[in-house]
């Protein structure tokens, strides 16, 4: 194990794709660093650690990180069958609640 | 058009992984068949999808208590528990040759067809559910995942023959808004298996032979019985260390 999620908040969300576990450190009100984990299928499977790396420094705001997802959708060409950028933004959301 | 079968038998969880990749890149490389592979696992796993966390998704003390190998893929998807009698496939194919089709679910029902005319031999009525469920009479007896590079896909997935339910939910921590959003009591009451659905124990080969015949039927093809070829042998060689590596299990 890399990191100790023990010391990150949890967030569950579920997608018609799959279930999306989101681990997060916040600092300031933004993320300082984050891990997208799951069952559900995204293509290229490479581009789930291009989007966690993107999100770092974002803001814990819906809709700043729904956009940054959605930047994340178009320059990588995601295909993500049954999950959207919204159910990202959820799930990530749903680690401060 | 005739496709390779290849039926392993029991093999170590760790190197099916690299052999089920080694047959993607032979075949992406033109250098191998179209596929319909079969295995069985020699010990009991839990192979976790590529993004998944380990620690969270799995009661890892339960599986070392109980001599259970943890295993990534490097397919996405979920975490699955397998033991000795369950049935396991993969499908390598060229999309292109056979009208699949080019999305997921699409692609992914079609080469469930097989399976669905696999189990009509049994008397049993399965259908496909997207995004990736097999069922029959409401019960999940399949899941799987794939990769896609260009247009070839590779599909792997298990088929549960007699599946022990209460070990799967130890090893697995399913949280409730899993299987709630299915509109369900409970996750076991999600998941069925061959013999529980025919009332009696089915012989394996009888099941190997219905998988060949339907996939047979389904894509109107032949099969040839043979084995890796050298070059896939190499690139298992090459592939083995990864899927060994904790780097690589406990990648997250």
């Amino acid at each position: 194990m890399k990191v100790d999620i023990s010391e990150y908040k949890q967030g569950l969300y579920k997608s018609t794709g799959g279930l999306i576990r989101v681990f997060l450190k916040e600092k300031n009100g933004k993320i300082d660093d984050i891990l997208l984990t799951g069952d559900f299928f995204i293509f290229p499977e490479e581009s789930l650690d291009i989007m966690a790396r993107s999100l770092k420094e974002v803001t814990l705001d819906k809709d700043a990180v729904l956009g940054s997802i959605k930047e994340i959708y178009i320059e990588e060409n995601i295909d993500s069958p049954g999950t959207t950028p919204k159910d990202f933004a959820n799930a990530i959301m749903a680690a401060i609640e | 058009m005739k496709w390779r079968y290849f039926d392993i038998g029991l093999v170590d969880p760790y190197e099916a992984m690299a052999v089920h990749e080694a047959m993607f890149i032979s075949r992406v490389e033109e250098k191998s068949p179209n596929t319909l592979y079969l295995e069985q696992y020699n010990s009991k796993s839990v192979f976790l999808g590529y993004h998944q966390c380990a620690e969270a998704e799995l009661n890892l003390d339960y599986c070392k208590e109980n001599d259970i190998k943890v295993v990534r893929r490097s397919t996405g998807g979920g975490a699955g528990y397998m033991d000795l009698k369950q049935l396991n496939y993969e499908v390598t194919v060229d999309r292109k040759e056979y009208n699949i089709p080019s999305d997921f679910v699409g692609s992914y029902g079609r080469i469930m067809d097989g399976f669905v005319e696999a189990l009509k031999y049994f008397g049993l009525k399965a259908e496909f559910k997207p995004i990736n469920d097999l069922i029959v009479n409401g019960g999940k007896v399949s899941g799987g995942c794939m990769a896609r590079k260009d247009t070839i896909i590779l599909q792997h997935g298990s088929l549960l023959v007699d599946f022990d339910l209460d070990a799967a939910f130890k090893v697995l921590n399913v949280p409730k808004v899993k299987y709630e959003s299915k509109g369900v009591k409970s996750a076991k009451s999600r998941v069925s298996w061959i013999n529980k659905e025919l009332g009696y124990e089915v012989d394996l080969n009888d099941l190997k032979n219905a998988i060949k015949k339907g996939f047979g039927k389904s894509f109107g093809i032949e099969f040839e019985d043979s084995g890796l070829t050298s070059y896939e042998e190499e690139l298992v060689k090459e592939l083995l260390p990864k899927y060994r590596s904790e780097e690589f299990i406990y990648r997250m």
